[in-house]
């Protein structure tokens, strides 16, 4: 895992970390995406909700990313000073066909919802009468927008990498503006 | 799998831990603990939930799991655990996860678990506040 907080050392404004795809790699961003989210003024709660939406983000590259030498890496950036705040992930898109289309039939699912509450029950009770336990359950993106209550998106640019960012209302801005 | 005493079975993987207590004659009880974070949970934590699971059914007890030390459940354990929880309404074995209703990421995740409660009385996801 290499990092760099590329702002002054006093007021450093985006974590960004260029990760290895591997479980335990991605396991061992929590404590740097929580230490710099205390740092950024976030409450517990809220920098443990956007820690847990950078992992199941990460977890989510390493699913969905293709990865060869050259386009080995995934990228987490947070930036919590920003309004709103915004977590991203980028990640070589993988060549299997249909996966895109199965992130976006995701997206949209819970787009949906009126509310992501809603969208986590209804996925609850899909996943307990299936007949396997599957790692492809989608729960992680639901849970993005439930527990994390963040607005999901994603893009692919001209490179083929796929950006998937999770974005959640600023309480350090508000509270400033307040 | 390792046995921690003559009513005490552990399971060790990871940050995560899995204590089962046989106590008390009508009950397995499973005290979690740390973080479960895997890509695949299930390989490692289904086979000792399936273990739990039998002992309850043979010896009709109730299945009680605790996480109210959890630090961190990642969503392929959520799955994990959503689904054993049907496996053991058709069993026919109550089960109850007891939660800390004063962490947030806790009351947020186990009070969406409540919705199994209106299946039928085998299920109960209550929150502690000790």
């Amino acid at each position: 895992m290499s990092a760099s907080l590329p702002d002054t050392p006093s007021m450093p404004q985006r974590l960004q970390l260029s990760l290895a795809p591997d479980w335990d790699t991605i396991k061992a961003t929590w404590d740097p995406c929580q230490t710099y989210l205390a740092e950024q003024g976030l409450d517990p709660d809220t920098a443990y909700a956007l820690g847990m939406v950078a992992q199941e983000l990460l977890e989510n590259g390493v699913k969905y990313g293709g990865f060869s030498p050259g386009r080995d890496r995934i990228l987490l950036a947070i930036d919590a000073l920003c309004d709103p705040l915004l977590i991203e992930v980028r990640t070589p898109l993988g060549e299997e066909a249909g996966r895109l289309e199965e992130l976006d039939a995701m997206v949209q699912w819970i787009r949906g919802y009126q509310s992501p509450f809603e969208a986590f029950v209804e996925r609850l009770k899909q996943i307990s009468t299936r007949p396997q336990v599957s790692t492809q359950s989608g729960l992680g993106l639901v849970r993005v927008a439930y527990e994390g209550q963040c607005l999901l998106d994603f893009y692919v640019d001209e490179k083929d990498v796929l950006a998937m960012s999770a974005v959640h209302p600023n309480p350090s801005a508000q509270s400033r503006e307040g | 799998m390792k046995r921690a005493g003559g009513t005490m079975k552990m399971l060790a993987s990871g940050d995560l831990t899995i204590v089962s207590d046989r106590s008390q004659p009508d009950l397995v009880r499973l005290d979690w603990r740390g973080r479960s974070a895997s890509r695949h949970p299930d390989d490692v934590i289904d086979p000792f939930l399936t273990a739990a699971l039998d002992e309850a059914r043979q010896n009709l007890a109730g299945l009680e799991m605790h996480f109210e030390r959890m630090e961190y459940l990642n969503s392929a354990t959520v799955a994990v655990l959503v689904h054993f929880l049907h496996r053991a309404r058709l069993a026919g074995v109550g089960i109850r996860f007891t939660y800390r209703a004063s962490i947030r990421w806790q009351r947020l995740s186990f009070e969406a678990l409540r919705v199994f409660e209106h299946l039928d009385a085998m299920v109960q996801v209550v929150p502690v506040t000790a």
